[in-house]
């Protein structure tokens, strides 16, 4: 393995190290802190329905949907589209293309449904992220609010995506390479990188984030199971009357 | 009549404190009485904050001894923590915030109010903060920033309405108390809150009623019912082992009796024992707005008083902030109680299911719409309870829009209903006054203390033609005896 394997695999550690590390830091440090009061927002009917609650809100932003509808929808493709090219990393890379076969499909037709997906879920990806940096920049009352962290990791998402949408369309990388390097990665048996400048590029930026994640404002994909419990939890109450 | 915005005063507080004018008391005076442009109440000066417990802390001293505040508060509420840590600035919360939406002050948008001590938090409590300040906008403590806190905190009613819109259910209102705590520890708080405080806790009520007072105004109150109904209806004090403790708002002796005797009424109506006790006829917890010790010492002097009078349960009367804390801090304050606490409006509720009263709605014709106290609906859980009331009681009952856990706050909450604060509570009232206008209602129902002291001249303010009354003095009106 050459000197930029090497470094590839070192950071790979690192950036999954600190961020397993950083984000149980983060949650334990949430968990320790006092919680004197109850501070439940109501109505809340029960545990059961609060979890539900939590889960919906989860999946559909309900509470975005129920003010603005533009910020709904920009909250919302966004992190859809992430979570499906997420996904796609998982299934389509680790199966290398071959997901689709459980759905009666043959390996051929499969890969290339995978790769159409890729590629257009790529490209919308890139524009949702372009939407909210317009719409930061551009909003009156969003620019007042905003520091330059949250500019920050829009750019930095903007640019993963698009070397992943340079992977994808302008290299020539095998899906196998990148997912010998992943797995070899996980099971502590690293192997040489595919050697592509893209590549270097988008696992370097990822790595980047990985890196930066606990100490940002991004530890809310966890911290936002934490507050809304917190606002959510049901109590009873001595009651006479039902 | 539209919203102006407001300007910063931008004097240091020792020069605001030099030009104050004589103390006053709580008081519900006009709205034309007070200097325009006034943003922060008046301060407490060291003599009103002593009864307390407070005291002044030295402006030089006040940014280390804010710090060390901040750090114990972040670990002793996991709420204050998390908020800070978790908040994406998507700025949802802002165009739901009637504070916001009435001075058009960028740093009333909830997100803005937070990172007024977000700021702060960042630079000595997390990494990036210490070590890539510029980055996320983190900022030594100064005597500057502690000014903004008094003044924005205080512009906050701790509504809780942005929780029910932020994706994460962030909720201001609690670091809008955190931070008041903090404040209030520098020794910073507003006269009018120490003033309410000293006479709670001289007195056990807000406005400083002594027991002399207390029964010559029982008095009058029961020749009144007497005069009007020709029955004999008690209005008790200090009875042992009666059935219910009634707790009131202690305005309702001075401004709202209507819901005193609504509720005399009520009891009378369906044979309940109740009794007042002197040594506290005040539901409402202004500890809740500046310190938590008050808030724990009047609670307990309540549950004192109902095992002193060996009641079966104590009945809240209309007040908002004192639900609140039945609701939100009593099990922690008491434990399990060995009663029961319910609120004037379940009481009504279920006494007209089980038929032990009834009403007649024709005494109440008039167009009647709901307001939802914040502190009943989204911090007490008392939302469909009045309706099914007032749906009995009246004969033209319209909801407005937004409503229940939605509904906009009155402007008064959180104890802002000094005087010198005039022109920002009549901005805060906006959002509700749109909301009730377009009801086109006569008689706006609204059962909260702080909510009848502040709507009458919001809607006066905003050109709306509104009577506000409570909901137990519509049902004084519709009641059988």
């Amino acid at each position: 393995m050459g000197s930029t394997g090497v470094l590839l695999t070192a950071l790979g550690y690192a950036a999954i190290g600190v961020f397993v590390l950083g984000m149980l830091w983060q949650m334990g440090k949430w968990s320790m802190a006092g919680l004197p009061f109850r501070v439940t927002v109501f109505p809340v009917r029960s545990n059961w329905a609060a979890a539900g609650h939590i889960l919906w809100e989860a999946l559909s932003f309900r509470s975005l949907w129920r003010g603005v509808r533009e910020h709904w929808a920009a909250a919302w493709f966004f992190h859809f589209l992430l979570a499906l090219v997420l996904l796609g990393h998982v299934a389509g890379i680790g199966l290398l293309g071959r997901e689709f076969v459980v759905f009666r499909l043959a390996p051929a037709q499969s890969l290339a449904l995978s790769h159409l997906l890729g590629s257009v879920l790529g490209v919308l990806l890139l524009l949702a992220v372009v939407y909210l940096l317009v719409r930061r920049a551009g909003q009156k009352a969003i620019r007042l609010i905003s520091s330059a962290e949250d500019y920050l990791m829009l750019i930095l998402l903007l640019a993963i995506v698009g070397t992943g949408n340079g992977l994808r369309f302008l290299s020539t990388v095998e899906l196998a390479a990148v997912r010998d390097f992943v797995a070899g990665l996980v099971l502590f048996h690293p192997v040489a990188p595919p050697a592509s400048p893209w590549f270097v590029a988008h696992f370097t930026l990822v790595a980047l984030l990985l890196l930066y994640f606990p100490f940002s404002k991004l530890v809310h994909t966890c911290g936002f199971f934490f507050t809304r419990w917190t606002i959510t939890r049901h109590y009873p109450r001595q009651v006479i009357w039902r | 009549m539209s919203a102006t915005p407001v300007k910063e005063a931008g004097r240091p507080a020792t020069a605001q404190r030099a030009a104050e004018a004589p103390a006053k008391g709580p008081s519900r005076g006009s709205a034309s009485a007070n200097p325009p442009g006034h943003d922060r109440p008046y301060l407490a000066s060291e003599k009103d904050l002593a009864p307390l417990g407070l005291h002044w802390v030295d402006e030089a001293e006040r940014p280390a001894r804010a710090r060390e505040l901040l750090d114990k508060m972040r670990h002793y509420r996991r709420t204050f923590q998390m908020y800070m840590d978790v908040c994406t600035h998507c700025g949802a919360c802002a165009q739901q915030c009637h504070s916001y939406l009435g001075t058009q002050d960028p740093k009333n948008m909830p997100v803005a109010r937070a990172d007024l001590a977000r700021r702060i938090y960042q630079r000595y409590f997390t990494w990036t903060g210490r070590h890539l300040p510029r980055l996320v906008g983190a900022e030594d403590l100064t005597e500057e920033t502690i000014e903004a806190w008094y003044k924005y905190f205080y512009q906050c009613n701790e509504c809780r309405r942005c929780a029910v819109f932020c994706p994460f259910g962030i909720d201001t209102a609690e670091i809008t108390i955190a931070m008041r705590e903090i404040l209030a520890y520098l020794g910073l708080v507003p006269r009018f809150l120490t003033s309410v405080g000293s006479n709670v806790l001289r007195t056990g009520n807000n406005m400083g009623i002594p027991r002399p007072a207390l029964l010559d105004t029982v008095q009058f109150l029961e020749e009144e019912m007497k005069e009007e109904t020709g029955k004999d209806i008690p209005i008790p004090v200090d009875q042992e082992g009666a059935e219910v403790l009634y707790n009131p708002s202690s305005s309702d002796f001075f401004s709202n009796p209507d819901t005193l005797t609504g509720a005399a009424k009520m009891f009378y109506a369906a044979g309940i024992s109740w009794t007042l006790s002197s040594e506290i006829i005040e539901t409402a917890n202004f500890g809740l707005f500046f310190s938590e010790p008050l808030l724990r010492a009047h609670s307990q002097r309540l549950i004192r008083s109902a095992r002193r009078l060996r009641v079966q349960r104590i009945v809240a009367g209309e007040c908002g902030h004192g639900w609140r804390t039945w609701r939100m801090f009593s099990e922690t304050i008491h434990g399990q109680l060995e009663f029961p606490i319910t609120h004037c409006a379940e009481e009504a509720c279920e006494l007209l299911r089980q038929r032990r009263i009834r009403v007649d709605p024709e005494a109440n014709p008039q167009r009647v719409t709901y307001h939802d106290p914040c502190n009943l609906a989204r911090a007490g859980d008392i939302i469909e309870q009045p309706r099914e009331v007032l749906r009995q009681i009246t004969l033209d009952f319209r909801e407005m829009i937004p409503n229940r856990e939605k509904s906009f706050c009155c402007g008064g909450g959180s104890g802002l209903l000094m005087d010198e604060m005039m022109e920002v509570r009549m901005q805060l009232g906006k959002a509700k006054a749109d909301s009730v206008r377009a009801t086109g209602a006569e008689i706006l129902c609204a059962p909260c203390a702080i909510c009848k002291a502040q709507l009458p001249l919001v809607m006066e303010h905003h050109h709306v033609p509104v009577q506000v009354k409570g909901l137990l003095d519509l049902l004084g009106r519709a009641i059988i005896l």
